[in-house]
């Protein structure tokens, strides 16, 4: 794999992705109950959990979808909490949605644009996906086909390749290996790899334990809207509860 | 006879354009924000009735008169998104519906009590009769029909080429998508629904001209105009120039070869057809919203 151009990345400083005590409703219920998660510059951490545990909300909220009903956001020194997306994209967070989201008629070419939509300058832009297409090959025959009618692991490319343009920071990935045969599972795990190799701070949650744990430095167990377990990934993977619980050892 | 034909493909062609007008923004303010939106007709004879009273009450020059109705048309449609429609986004679909259909009524109304039942017209600005064959059209219907290609194809190329027409685009097929890259929600939908008032008001401007408007001509155009959007597909352009272009020929030559009773109906005994051979519309390849 070429390694993505340089400039993309210049965004990555030194920064730490840092929740506290958040939490949160939809209407009445609350499903996220005070969650703390500090993640790292430049390191991979995951969130894993259970079905209905709060992973997607809590990457929502993160990047700003939805008001939050207690807590804070920060990241880089900035306090996302209670910002639009658009300006919490500006300050270099992007979310590569679960399920992927793209916009299936439009071409693979304009899904790029509009992962650049917070950015203005036309040339940076082209440049950027030039980059990107260096990366995913596999997206520069597409360029012009409707994402709509590309294969499930090209469409993963897409999504990541999108969040890119945006020439994030802080990458939120959520179960990017959703759908995926175990092949394309570990490819999708080494360009996690790489992008954050690039410097890109990575908060990634996955139903795949077992990758998100081998990826990761730092890992979080969420359960029903709480933060059960926390550690560096290879004490959790020792541990025996998450052994039984999310690895079916 | 060929003579009486060519006469009618002539006047429905340039009424075609008057429903392809109010079609294109019916299209794509159902696309992106799922919204049915009814009162779009009192937008349309808000700007006649405007256009009316500037020129023959007041007096004024047709041009300024034309933009100034445009103008305030397009604020009333942005009002109704505003303070009407997005305050009902959460709530369930038929209250927008019943919402859109209440305004059209309170608008037919208040036009009645302002202007009257009889049916006024705006003085079109030149009639200088173009013979073509044995068959006429005059000066101002040929600049309808260029205009409403001018305006359709503007609207084309922003809607293709440009990022604002981009993001009206991505909002219509994932506004989750759209908002996590950044697209300002509201801001498009205001957005949508200027452009689609805009259309309306020049429609309601050349149909006051050509025609002749009445307090109900709001609710029969936006439902020809609805009609327009079911028969060709959602937010395909050049289809709904199509669209409302059969809907116009079938109109004024059933008007002339069969009765000038039904007029109205002919559009829709077309729409019924179609929707039972072609249920997705006649240009659309999927159900999807594509533009
Ligand atoms: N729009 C919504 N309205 C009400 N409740 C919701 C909504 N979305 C999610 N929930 C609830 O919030 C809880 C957390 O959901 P969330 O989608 O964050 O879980 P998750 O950990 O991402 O699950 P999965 O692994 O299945 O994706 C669940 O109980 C879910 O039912
Ligand atoms: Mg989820």
């Amino acid at each position: 794999m070429t390694p993505l151009s340089r400039h993309i990345w210049e965004g990555a400083k030194k920064s730490v992705l840092k929740i506290t005590g958040m939490s949160f409703k939809y209407g009445k219920v609350e499903v996220l109950h005070g969650i703390s998660i500090n993640a790292e510059k430049g390191k991979i951490t995951s969130l894993i959990g259970a079905n209905g545990a709060g992973k997607t909300t809590t990457m929502k909220a993160i990047m700003g979808l939805m008001p939050i009903s207690g807590g804070t956001i920060e990241w880089d020194g900035t306090t996302l909490s209670g910002k639009d997306p658009s300006d919490v994209a500006k300050c270099g967070v992007a979310l590569c949605p679960e399920g992927r989201q793209l916009f299936p008629n439009m071409s693979v070419y304009e899904n790029l644009l509009m992962g650049a939509y917070t950015r203005k300058d036309k040339e940076e832009i082209k440049e950027t996906i030039e980059s990107v297409y260096q990366w995913f090959p596999r997206l520069v025959d597409r360029r012009n086909q409707m994402a709509g009618t590309l294969s499930g692991g090209e469409q993963e490319m897409l999504a990541i390749s999108r969040a890119l343009m945006s020439k994030p920071s802080l990458m939120l990935m959520d179960e990017p290996s959703w759908g995926l045969a175990p092949i394309l599972v570990e490819e999708v795990g080494e360009i996690i790899k790489s992008i954050n190799a690039q410097g890109t701070t990575v908060l990634l949650v996955e139903q795949n334990a077992q990758m998100a744990l081998d990826l990761a430095d730092y890992v979080y167990v969420l359960e029903t809207g709480k933060i059960v377990l926390e550690g560096a990934g290879a004490e959790v993977s020792a541990n025996e509860e998450i052994q039984q619980a999310y690895l079916g050892v | 006879m060929s003579t009486m034909v060519l006469q009618q493909v002539i006047n429905g062609i340039v009424t075609g354009g008057l429903y392809t007008l109010i079609a294109m923004g019916l299209s794509q303010i159902f696309g992106v924000l799922g919204i049915s939106h009814f009162a779009h007709g009192s937008v349309v004879i808000i700007a006649g009735y405007l256009g009316y009273t500037f020129t023959r009450v007041l007096g004024w020059a047709l041009f300024p008169s034309v933009i100034l109705s445009i103008i305030c048309c397009t604020v009333v449609g942005l009002l109704m998104e505003r303070f009407a429609y997005r305050p009902m986004m959460t709530k369930p679909q038929i209250n927008i519906f019943i919402l859109a259909l209440g305004m059209l009524f309170i608008v037919d109304n208040l036009a009645e009590m302002i202007w009257g039942p009889d049916p006024l017209a705006i003085q079109a600005a030149s009639n200088v009769p173009i013979h073509i064959g044995p068959a006429v059209l005059t000066t101002f219907r040929l600049a309808v029909v260029l205009i409403n290609f001018a305006v359709l194809f503007g609207l084309w190329g922003l809607m293709k080429f440009t990022k604002l027409g981009r993001s009206i685009r991505a909002m219509a097929q994932n506004r989750e998508a759209a908002k996590i890259l950044g697209v300002n929600l509201n801001q498009t939908s205001a957005l949508v629904f200027g452009i689609g008032s805009a259309l309306a008001g020049l429609c309601g401007i050349f149909y006051t001209s050509m025609i002749q408007i009445v307090p109900s001509s709001g609710g029969t155009l936006v439902l020809k105009g609805f009609a327009v959007m079911i028969l060709v597909g959602l937010g395909n352009i050049p289809g709904t120039i199509v669209g409302g272009l059969i809907m116009g020929l079938v109109e004024s030559l059933g008007a002339t070869f069969i009765s000038e009773a039904f007029k109205d109906s002919y559009g829709f005994l077309v729409l019924i057809l179609a929707m039972l051979f072609k249920p997705d519309g006649l240009f659309n390849r999927k159900t999807q919203i594509k533009y």
